[in-house]
Order: structure tokens, then C-alpha cells, then sequence
């Protein structure tokens, strides 16, 4: 009985001590701009220029090779920016120009659908895959940059091992700022769960409930960890739990709380690893711009 | 002490003869008791297995002797007149009342909020851990207690890399120091306070002063014993790691209802107040203090109705079978003759030593074998009856308490949360052994009896 006793406590004890994340501040200071021939590209543009002079950060232009390369150097040097060596002509050449560079961020315009004229050139998958920097996809017109990191809305749904990029998504956001961490409880896995339990009546019985609860407690767990790893950065922090279908969750938060980007997870203990939520937020989620860690 | 008795008994063969018990059968009775105390000591058999044993021995040869006039045959009712039920009472009702006070989250609640409060650093940790296991030990039973504070010590020192040993080591000798705090806080003080007749107040009054001094001078102990494993941290940066990683400690993860938490807050403060002012509130001032523990409990299970099953299987069942079957025993050796015989005995060193002497001679015996039965068998021989419990002085009375109490903190096997100690270090890879533990217990355990001795005869004077 007093093995049992101990073993409970502990176990309690163990839950609320909250994990120390070490959350570093990063010196942001080389950034990849990419131009792909898209209607976004000036928001690009745009981004690459504000983000360099408020880290006073070196911008490298990497053009994609179905664009004029004189208009490409054209615009580099009218924005401060350093031309990359020569176009890309696939993601693959993409991914190694990144890597060659050591960019920390990736700015990638992304418009919806393909213009049969002009081939982008780029797979948003192959381009997740490869590298390691994150990505900021831009989704829609960027008229004012300083907007874009003023309100983020965080979804840690599903991977919660990205901690090693976190770093980034916290530089970026504006003085004074605000973060929300967003966990969703996947309502339809939750079911699946719950419907694999029924086999056994007991467990089903007993296990539904306290399933959810210990999911939000895992959750809660995590985000508070975050949380308290944040305090030292000079903006607010704060978390949301859900429980629901993970891209309507965050489309609803996304709508209510005006938010000019939303971050996703791509990586798991330093490889990537899209998590299946990511995975359709990522894709799915078009009116906002994307940074996938 | 075995051999006391034998000579006692030798001495005083003509008196027992004079009482209308044979000599032989004194002896006889003398010998159960020896052996039964001594397998309790070696722990080899489940003490309960052994008290209901020697119980049944006892009532069969009391029976053949014609100690019990009683028609019908061997029936219950007959022995129960021997069972001290207020005692089984109280532990009934304490234990419910504190194990599920004990899930509601209270207790945890409080213990991580200490964490929070030592900084991390390790001589603080030390400090408000031993504070907390004496008041946690003062209102729950030792073992709960030391198991809720062990566990998170466990867990604390984990985070923060520091040796558990020194701290679970002070944490279970502080325990004992606690269990002197009230009335209810440990069986030898519900034994003794029902004998002498201390009232729950009048108990935390005489015990807190001295209570206090013990925790300060064990903090100087545990500082000198412990040397670098409970130093202060010096650097700001160790420090403020450290705090970094107690601060990310929630005190609220550990309370699973919350509406169940304040209520119990709420019901712990209403049963101490109940148990404290009893003699002062209108009706309660007439039921035995085992009713309102009673009270207490079914209150408790009516606030936490939904796993009343689960609540009740928290009654340690082995410890109300173990009073019921020594009680017997020692009302067995009443009519035997021989706690009489024991009695004159410490009658005769309680002249020679006074209540110091009395104190020092309990806690020794406690630090071997378990303090139930010695305060049992003690309150039996110095008030057989309530009368004979009036007249005893009031100093010799806390003599035993303290014995009882301290003297479990000079071995690993002397009381409950030792043991509980012992076994947390030994699930986390952590050894100590007998000699090593004697070696720290006897440091501590020494400093206490010496204020204790110094307290009794200031209590002397004013008792």
C-alpha cells in the first residue's frame, strides 16, 4: 500500500512540475527572400526589406530561373539585398542555395493556384522537407509588414517537440506585441480513440472522460511551460486550449482574434516531421501568412 | 527491560500469591508477554498476526484459570469489556478523514507551495520541508505525511540535482517530532490522552512550545550532520537556475476537483476547531472526542460521496486488529498480575530517575520496537482506572509522550516514517544502512530527549 501511495504522489508531483523550455533569443541575420514569378512577390519584397532593416539583417534574393535575372538584380539592389550567385531552376537547387547561404528565414510568396504562364518552379512540400530554416509563406498582399507581427496566433496542435525553432517565431514578433498559443484537441482522433475503447465496455466507461482530461492536462502542461519560458521577452504571452477539428478551431480563432500570422510546427526534435494538423493548416489555411517552424 | 521484569517478579512472588493469582501463572503470563514483545521487535512475523496470537493464548489460559466468570462459554461480549474502543475510534475516524482530506489536494497543494517558497536553494528547502512534515504530521498520521512530503522531495531534488537523503532523513525524524504536536497526531498520544484525560487543547498547548524548540535545534543538527549536501546557494546564477526551476512547479496540477479542495479546506478547519473546542461547544462537550473523529469522517465522505468503497478501504484494518487483540493482551496481564509487577518496577525507577528518567527509558525501548503496545501496556500500568490515571503526576504522563514520540527517530525501524524514509531512498537507488542511519538518528534524536529532559522538568514545576 505505501509503494502505492508513493508511486501516486510522485506521479502528481511529477505533473505539476511544469518543463523548463530554454527558449533562446535569436539574432536574426540572414534571410532568404525568394522570388518565384508570383503576384506576391512584392510583399516578399516588401517583408524582406523591413525585416532587414529592423534586424539589421542581410537578405539574400533567390529568383527562380523562368524570371528576367537583370529585373531580379534590379530589385536586390534597390531594396539593400544580396543577389544569390544565379537563379533556381528546381526546389532541389532551391534548397541547396538556402543551405549554402545558412539562412535563418525563408520568405516564400505563395499565391493561390498555378498561372499556366509563368511555373513557379517551387514544391511547398519538397521545400518543407529539405530545409531547416523556417518558412514564412506569404498567402495574400503584405501592405504593411510591422502588421504581420504585431497579433500571432501559435497553433501547437499535435507537434509538441518544435521547441527547437520557437526561437524564431518570438523574435518576430513586434515590441509590445502579442502571442497566443493555440492547443487544439483533435475532437475526431478523440472519437477514434473512444470508439477503439468500446471493444472493452470497463475501459470505455471509464476511459472516455478521463481521456480528455488527460489530454488537457498534457496540454495545458505544455503551454504553460512555453508560457513561463517566454517571460523574458518583451510582449504578451498567453494560451488557448480547444477541443474540436483542428483547422476549423483555428480558422474560428484566426477570424475572432485578427491575427496577421500563424505559426506551425514542421519540425521534431531537430528533423522534419509535419504533424497531420500542420500538414492541412499549412495548406489550408490561405487569408493569413504562414511561418512553418 | 525483560530482564526487569523477571527480577520484579521474583521479588514480588508472595504479593502475586496474596492477590489470588498463583505465582506460576503470573510467570506464565510474564513469558507471553516477553516473547510477544520480542517478536515484534524482530518483525519477522506481521504484528497483528502476533498480537491476535498471543491474545488467544492469553484468553484460553485466563479462561482455564478462571480469571473470566462468565456463563454461556467463550462469547465476544465477554472480552470486549478489555478493548479500549475509543482508541479504535479514533483511528478509525482520524484515518477516513485524513486520507480523503489527504486526496483533495490540500496537502499537495500546500507542499508544492513551499517548494515554491524555499527558492530552490537547498538549506531553505530543508528549513520549510521539516516545518512542513511536522505540521503535515501534526494533522495527518506520520506515514501520510512523510509519504506526501517524501514524494515531492523526491521529485524536487530530482529537478534540481541534489542528494534526497539529507532531506528525506531530516523529513522523517522531523515527523516524529511533529507527531507530538496534538492529540490526534500519533497513537501514542490518542493512548495516553484517553488514559491520563488531556483534553485536545490543553495537548497543543503543553506540546507546541517544546515542539518549536525542537525544529530549531534540528535545523542546527541537520546543518552540522549534513555539511555541503543542505549549503546555501552563493551564486546569483545557481540561484536564480534554481528558482527558475521551482517556479515552474503548479501547485494547482496537483488538485484534480476544485470545488472538493475549498470545501475540504473549509472541513479540515471546521473538525481541528471541533476537536480543539470541544469542551467548550454546547452538544459536542458531551461526546467522547472518537465520535467527533467519527463525525469528521462521514462528514468527509459526504462532502467526496461518490467513491465512499474506495474511502472506507483506507481503514487499515491490520491496525484496528492489532488494538483489539492487544488490548486483550494487556487486559489478560492486569488480571495476571503482572503490569501490576511492571509497574512496581517503574514505579521504582520513575522514584530513582524521575519522569526524565522515565522518558529516557521509553524512548530507548521505542527506538527497538514499536511505541503502540509500550504506551498501551505504560497508560494501563500507571492508570488501570480513571482514578488511579488522576493521580498519576501530569509530568509522568508527558514523559511517555515524549519517550514514545522521539525515541522512533534513533533507528531506521523506530517509527513508521523512518521506515517510509528508508524505503523512499531505496526505490530511488539510494542505500543507507542500519549503522549509518543510527549514526545520523542518534545526533538528532539526542539533541531532542535533552530538551525534552530540560522541558519535563520545567513542566515539573509548572504542572
Amino acid at each position: 500500500m505505501r509503494e502505492r501511495s508513493l508511486d501516486q504522489f510522485e506521479s502528481i508531483f511529477e505533473r505539476a512540475s511544469i518543463p523548463v523550455l530554454d527558449i533562446q533569443e535569436l539574432d536574426l541575420k540572414r534571410i532568404a527572400a525568394v522570388l518565384r514569378g508570383d503576384e506576391l512577390d512584392d510583399s516578399v519584397l516588401r517583408l524582406g526589406e523591413y525585416l532587414r532593416r529592423r534586424f539589421k539583417a542581410d537578405v539574400r534574393l533567390h529568383w527562380s530561373a523562368t524570371l528576367d535575372a537583370g529585373q531580379a538584380a534590379w530589385q536586390a539592389q534597390a531594396r539593400g539585398f544580396a543577389p544569390a550567385p544565379g537563379p533556381f531552376g528546381s526546389t532541389a537547387e532551391l534548397v541547396g542555395q538556402i543551405s549554402i547561404g545558412r539562412s535563418q528565414l525563408v520568405l516564400l510568396p505563395d499565391a493561390a493556384g498555378e498561372t499556366p504562364t509563368l511555373p513557379r518552379a517551387v514544391d511547398i512540400d519538397a521545400l518543407v522537407q529539405g530545409t531547416a530554416p523556417p518558412i514564412l509563406l506569404i498567402r495574400r498582399s503584405v501592405e504593411h509588414p510591422q502588421a504581420v507581427f504585431q497579433r500571432v496566433l501559435h497553433s501547437l496542435t499535435g507537434n509538441f517537440q518544435q521547441t527547437r525553432n520557437f526561437a524564431h517565431s518570438f523574435a518576430l514578433v513586434e515590441e509590445g506585441g502579442t502571442i497566443v498559443l493555440l492547443h487544439t484537441i483533435d475532437q475526431t482522433e478523440l472519437h477514434d480513440v473512444r470508439d477503439a475503447l468500446r471493444v472493452s465496455p470497463d475501459i470505455a466507461a471509464a476511459g472516455g472522460e478521463e481521456l480528455l482530461q488527460s489530454l488537457t492536462r498534457r496540454g495545458e502542461r505544455y503551454l504553460k511551460a512555453v508560457v513561463a519560458a517566454s517571460r523574458k521577452f518583451p510582449y504578451n504571452v498567453s494560451y488557448r486550449l480547444a477541443v474540436g477539428e483542428v483547422r476549423a478551431t483555428v480558422e474560428r480563432e484566426l477570424a475572432a482574434g485578427e491575427y496577421g500570422l500563424l505559426v506551425v510546427g514542421r519540425h521534431q526534435e531537430g528533423y522534419s516531421h509535419v504533424e497531420a494538423e500542420d500538414y492541412q493548416l499549412m495548406h489550408q489555411v490561405r487569408h493569413v501568412p504562414i511561418l512553418a517552424l | 527491560m525483560l530482564a526487569g521484569i523477571c527480577t520484579c517478579l521474583l521479588a514480588s512472588s508472595e504479593a502475586t500469591a496474596a492477590s489470588g493469582v498463583a505465582g506460576y501463572q503470573t510467570w506464565t503470563f510474564a513469558a507471553i508477554l516477553a516473547l510477544t514483545l520480542l517478536m515484534l521487535a524482530a518483525e519477522k512475523v506481521h504484528k497483528t498476526l502476533v498480537v491476535l496470537l498471543s491474545a488467544g493464548l492469553c484468553l484460553l489460559l485466563a479462561d482455564f484459570w478462571g480469571y473470566f466468570a462468565h456463563a454461556g462459554g467463550h462469547r465476544l461480549p465477554v472480552y470486549v469489556e478489555m478493548i479500549e474502543w475509543e482508541v479504535i475510534g479514533l483511528v478509525i475516524g482520524a484515518t477516513v478523514f485524513v486520507e480523503i482530506a489527504a486526496r483533495s489536494g490540500v496537502f499537495t497543494f500546500v507542499s508544492v507551495k513551499m517548494l515554491k517558497a524555499s527558492r530552490g536553494d537547498p538549506f531553505r528547502l530543508l528549513i520549510l520541508f521539516s516545518v512542513l512534515t511536522t505540521v503535515f504530521s501534526a494533522f495527518l498520521d506520520n506515514i501520510t505525511a512523510m509519504i506526501i512530503v517524501g514524494s515531492l522531495t523526491v521529485v524536487a531534488c530530482r529537478k534540481l540535482e541534489l542528494d534526497p537523503k539529507p532531506f528525506l532523513i531530516t523529513e522523517a525524524i522531523m515527523t516524529n517530532v511533529g507527531g507530538l504536536l496534538t492529540l490526534i497526531s500519533s497513537i501514542p498520544n490518542i493512548i495516553i490522552g484517553q488514559t491520563a484525560d488531556i483534553s485536545y487543547l490543553t495537548f497543543l498547548i503543553v506540546a507546541a512550545p517544546y515542539t518549536l524548540f525542537a525544529i530549531t535545534a534540528s535545523m542546527f543538527v541537520a546543518r552540522g550532520v549534513f555539511g555541503k549536501a543542505v549549503r546555501p546557494l552563493s551564486s546569483p546564477e545557481a540561484q536564480a537556475h534554481n528558482l527558475a526551476l521551482v517556479t515552474a512547479f503548479d501547485e494547482w496540477e496537483t488538485v484534480e476537483d476544485r470545488r472538493f479542495f475549498y470545501t475540504s479546506i473549509v472541513a479540515v478547519i471546521l473538525v481541528i476547531l471541533a476537536f480543539a473546542f470541544k469542551s467548550q461547544i454546547p452538544i459536542l462537550k458531551d461526546f467522547g472526542i472518537e465520535v467527533v473523529a467519527m463525525g469528521a469522517a462521514v462528514f468527509m465522505m459526504l462532502l467526496h460521496a461518490k467513491d465512499v468503497e474506495h474511502d472506507l478501504s483506507n481503514v487499515e484494518w491490520s491496525l484496528v486488529f492489532f488494538f483489539v487483540g492487544l488490548f486483550t493482551i494487556i487486559g489478560v496481564m492486569e488480571e495476571a498480575q503482572v503490569l501490576r509487577q511492571i509497574g512496581e518496577l517503574l514505579n521504582g525507577l520513575t522514584a530513582k530517575a524521575g519522569s526524565v528518567g522515565l522518558m529516557w527509558f521509553t524512548a530507548l525501548f521505542s527506538a527497538v520496537t514499536d511505541n503502540i503496545p509500550l504506551a498501551a501496556m505504560l497508560g494501563k500500568i500507571f492508570g488501570p482506572d480513571p482514578e488511579a490515571a488522576a493521580a498519576v503526576p501530569r509530568v509522568q504522563w508527558w514523559a511517555v509522550v515524549f519517550g514514545a514520540n522521539l525515541g522512533g527517530n534513533i533507528t531506521p525501524i523506530g517509527s513508521a516514517s523512518t521506515v517510509v524514509a528508508v524505503t523512499i531512498l531505496k526505490k530511488n537507488g539510494l542505500k543507507v544502512g542500519f549503522l549509518g542511519f543510527v549514526k545520523i538518528g542518534v545526533a538528532f534524536a539526542a539533541v531532542q530527549l535533552v530538551l525534552a529532559s530540560v522541558y519535563l522538568l520545567i513542566l515539573a514545576r509548572l504542572l
